[in-house]
């Protein structure tokens, strides 16, 4: 006998009929509930459709070719939902028990429609049904697995992961449907009493039929019809309410990872004819954001992965990026729904500057990404925070030393209001070459402004000319003619002083035909990599650790052999660095005094728990640098912590923002500890 | 409806280098602001509304076409309209005050706030002469101002060599402000364009006697000695070695 089942096997024609009509229902509730999210997106902006089908084909396969390959690696394959120990394995198998429960209840319902059309399309039987029958056995118990887990750790609870009562509905229903499903399995294994390899395909169907073996099969039969009706009902209800629960991100969040921005460090330009036609800048209410920001809003399952990694959080700011993209999703559900006739700036739902996020909230953000970089689904709280930004900017609300620095860019060139004259002080007596007199360079060297003006970082400009002296680089730098990246106004919000800046920049690389470009600033690094093609101006942009082991890989600077770290040492990844633009190795390797690529010798490095891309802030970024640090501790002597911790006795940094907050948060906590930049450690080793 | 009038002065940026050249102001490349205090006494005047609802604020500028910059800046930073003053030449704090008075009387407010000086004369006069032209009372170097008895008088901080006095003065009077009164908001190129549209008023002097020459001259600028580089010390007695034989300060 080939070993198959009757779909609907006991269940009357009825039945039949009430389980159908049930299904439409459940399934219009959900198409219903969909909706009204989807309506709730539709207030934003739309996407500029362009983007994704603009281009010739190759360039468009690629994007899409890209965006599908994230889905099915950070959707399907749950790349970014790993990491986390034991929850990640519980999500993982709950995802996998329930996506092959999908598929293997889809695949029942097709042989069903099939054989109906004839039978002989029926493949629900044989080989098919045997190995069908135990797969979903198999990935059932995955299934109630995780949900076990999670039922237990919402008992538990920990702060930084949200609940809400339905959470409660879901897991239990889960539960529910899971349990049933066995029961109407083991009962039908009684009624039907199948023999043989039919019957141990369901090994934990049979082994609850076992529980019933002293059941009449008129008793199991009605049993099995009670329960099957019941677990049919908890799978509609589920269906009908996942729109309405958490659940949805099992939805949106596939979506999200498909829309979103895959690259960190990025923001989206503003044109001055934007803000003539829609009269405002940036976000001060829900419709301000883009559809797909207002979608992701909808992806956050309030895991509190970027609350864990949030260094205002952690340091008691009053800034949580899961409370802000909670905040934003509440508002947006409240909102009217309406768009805005034209989209102008004449907004009829209420602001979100007023009451709904507090300004001390949007200031606290160092802009470092962690939160953007941890999120499983790819929601971008810095991005939603940084738009907020432009508009609190765009209307006068910043005011303090962050608004003197911002000044001082647009009056001097810099944050610190020194005179551009001065910019190239610190090279006095290096014999440096400026870019006017010596125009046939083969790289740049952007000093950025805390080289130029800030007494510490000078010292790191120093050391690197002089390394760059020895190794014989073509090198120049544009003294006076240079000026900020602009990377700090952008991140605070003030677009126009950036793209004014940048535009004079680009000019200047444009006289001078600048291909190759080294800094040692990371935040200019960023901006010249992420921020200046937005506006045409491509760069080959490289740090001065990769520069500097470049020289050394190509017997340009030597080293003495043997000779390593001096003493114990460890190394803070900068954040633009390492996190944004995937810069760690080089900087180890140069401490080290190793050849490139061979890493495992980098064990002598006294290492932080938080480094390389999940390195933690140093509390500068995003503006942070200009402002005075009130609520709470201080980033710095959290981070400086860390780093003492190692035992270390030298802090090595790649960022002059770094450097200084480094240096004043290891100074309250140590009196013999340095913290220097990787090329000042080079250089004492060369004996520059 | 309250009504504060307050005086912005165009000046060169704090944050540039002003270099002298053989005896006049080297203004190459120079660029210009709000004189800061008059950006703090804009600042307070804005918070004021904010706190108080019905306050309409006016800022005015004695100058040329180039103060329309400032007036503009002044407006994104939340003023309600703005006046240039044109006409007069190169008027000195008398002739400041006379102007300003002259308005004054145009516009009735209930207060007058600018900033204790400009930061390019530093005369530090200008406010004091124009409450005693107008006959109003005075508050001078104020670094906080609370307005009491039903908004019909000021009470004052004000910064002095000896500490800080408050004082109460009656409404409509003069308030020139100092330093720590506030931070001024930052003001860029959107809430400049959304300004645009604010009312800017130009008013030509007609009144001989206001566009009389100054009764002050300039008769020589030169640039302060450079500093003499400083030492470091090893210990106190050192210190009060050098203290007392070098610096012959104790």
């Amino acid at each position: 006998m080939i070993p198959t089942r009757e779909t609907f096997g006991n269940i009357p024609p009825a039945s039949v009929v009430a389980f159908y009509g049930l299904a439409v229902v459940s399934m219009v509730v959900f198409g219903v509930g969909v909706w009204r999210r989807f309506r709730l997106w539709r207030q934003g902006v739309p996407v500029s459709t362009g983007q994704l089908v603009a281009g010739g084909f190759s360039q468009l396969s690629n994007k899409w070719k890209s965006a599908l390959c994230r889905v099915l690696k950070e959707g399907v394959g749950q790349a970014r939902v790993r990491g986390r120990g034991m929850v990640s394995c519980a999500h993982i198998t709950l995802f996998l028990g329930f996506m092959v429960l999908l598929l293997g209840t889809t695949l029942l319902e097709v042989d069903h429609l099939a054989s109906g059309i004839s039978a002989g399309l029926k493949f629900h039987q044989g080989l098919f049904y045997v190995g069908y029958e135990f797969t979903m056995d198999v990935f059932g118990v995955l299934f109630l697995g995780g949900c076990l887990f999670f039922l237990g750790r919402r008992i538990r609870r920990p702060s930084s992961v949200g609940h809400r009562a339905t959470d409660w509905y879901v897991l239990m229903s889960f539960l529910a449907i899971g349990v049933t499903g066995y029961l109407v399995e083991g009962l039908r294994l009684v009624w039907q009493h199948p023999m043989g390899i039919g019957a141990s395909a369901s090994p934990i169907g049979l082994l609850v039929a076992g529980w019933f073996g002293s059941m009449t099969v008129a008793g199991a039969r009605s049993a099995h019809l009670w329960i099957w009706w019941f677990h049919s009902l908890l799978v509609f209800g589920f269906i009908a309410s996942l729109p309405f629960t958490r659940l949805i991100h099992a939805i949106v969040g596939p979506l999200n990872l498909l829309l979103a921005q895959p690259t960190l460090g990025k923001m989206v330009p503003v044109t001055v004819e934007d803000v003539e036609r829609t009269e405002r800048i940036g976000v001060a209410s829900i419709p301000h954001f883009n559809r797909q920001q207002l979608l992701s809003l909808d992806a956050c399952m309030e895991c509190g992965r970027c609350e864990e990694a949030c260094p205002a959080f952690a340091t008691g700011k009053p800034l949580s990026p899961k409370a802000l993209v909670q905040a934003l999703k509440g508002a947006m559900s409240t909102s009217p729904g309406a768009v805005p006739a034209g989209g102008n700036g004449a907004c009829p739902v209420p602001g979100l500057h007023e009451g709904v996020i507090a300004a001390d909230t949007l200031w606290s953000c160092t802009a470092c990404s962690a939160c953007v970089r941890v999120c499983p689904v790819r929601v971008d709280p810095l991005t939603l925070l940084t738009d907020m930004r432009r508009n609190r900017v765009g209307e006068s609300e910043l005011s303090g030393t962050a608004a003197t620095a911002l000044r001082r860019m647009q009056s001097s060139g810099n944050p610190w209001g020194l005179p551009a004259a001065d910019r190239a002080n610190w090279a006095e007596g290096l014999d440096i070459p400026l870019a006017k007199d010596h125009p046939d360079f083969d790289v740049l060297y952007w000093v950025g402004c805390a080289g130029s003006y800030d007494r510490r970082a000078q010292r790191v400009a120093r050391a690197f000319a002089k390394l760059l002296k020895k190794a014989g680089v073509n090198f120049a730098i544009l003294g006076r003619e240079e000026k900020c990246t602009g990377d700090s106004a952008r991140r605070l919000g003030d677009e126009f002083l950036f793209q004014e800046l940048a535009q004079e920049n680009m000019a200047t690389f444009a006289r001078y035909k600048v291909r190759k470009i080294v800094t040692h600033c990371p935040h200019c690094l960023n901006s010249l990599v992420a921020d200046y093609p937005q506006f045409g101006g491509n760069y080959e942009v490289v740090h001065h650790t990769q520069f500097l082991q470049q020289l050394i890989a190509g017997g340009r600077l030597k080293l003495e052999d043997g000779k390593g770290l001096a003493e114990p040492t460890t190394y803070h990844d900068p954040c633009y660095l390492a996190r944004v633009n995937g810069i760690h190795q080089a900087p180890r390797e140069l401490l080290m005094g190793v050849a490139a690529g061979s890493g495992s010798h980098l064990n002598g490095l006294r290492e932080m728990a938080r480094r390389r891309e999940t390195t933690f802030c140093c509390g500068a970024g995003g503006g942070r640098m200009w402002m005075e640090e009130e609520a709470g501790q201080r980033v710095c002597s959290l981070r400086a912590k860390e780093a003492l911790a190692t035992g270390a006795k030298t802090v090595a940094v790649g960022c002059p923002f770094c450097l200084t907050m480094m240096t004043d948060g290891v100074a309250t906590q140590s009196d013999s500890v340095q913290v220097k930049d990787v090329a000042e450690i080079l250089a004492d080793r060369l004996n520059l | 409806m309250m009504k504060i009038l307050v005086a912005l002065k165009r000046v060169p940026d704090p944050d540039t280098r002003i270099r002298v050249k053989e005896g006049v102001l080297d203004l190459d490349g120079v660029k210009f602001a709000v004189n800061p205090f008059d950006a703090i006494a804009l600042e307070q005047a804005i918070r004021m509304r904010e706190q108080l609802g019905d306050v309409e604020v006016v800022v005015v500028s004695i100058g040329t076409g180039d103060c329309v910059e400032q007036l503009r800046l002044g407006l994104a930073m939340g003023a309600d309209r703005a006046l240039l003053i044109s006409g007069a030449e190169a008027p000195d704090s008398l002739s400041v005050a006379r102007i300003l008075a002259d308005v004054y009387r145009r516009e009735r407010p209930d207060l007058v706030l600018m900033g204790k000086q400009a930061i390019d004369d530093d005369s530090n006069q200008a406010g004091q002469m124009l409450a005693a032209l107008l006959g109003i009372g005075q508050a001078t170097f104020v670094s906080k101002i609370e307005l009491v008895d039903g908004r019909s008088s000021a009470c004052c901080a004000r910064e002095t060599d000896g500490g800080i006095e408050t004082i109460t003065v009656r409404l409509p009077a003069v308030v020139t402000t100092d330093l720590r009164l506030n931070e001024p908001r930052y003001v860029s190129l959107p809430g400049i364009m959304k300004a645009r549209k604010k009312p800017l008023e130009e008013i030509q002097l007609t009144d001989p006697t206001l566009k009389a020459p100054a009764r002050t001259r300039v008769l020589k600028l030169e640039s302060p000695p450079p500093r003499k580089a400083g030492i470091r010390v090893r210990t106190v007695d050192e210190l009060v070695e050098k203290l007392r034989n070098e610096a012959k300060v104790i």
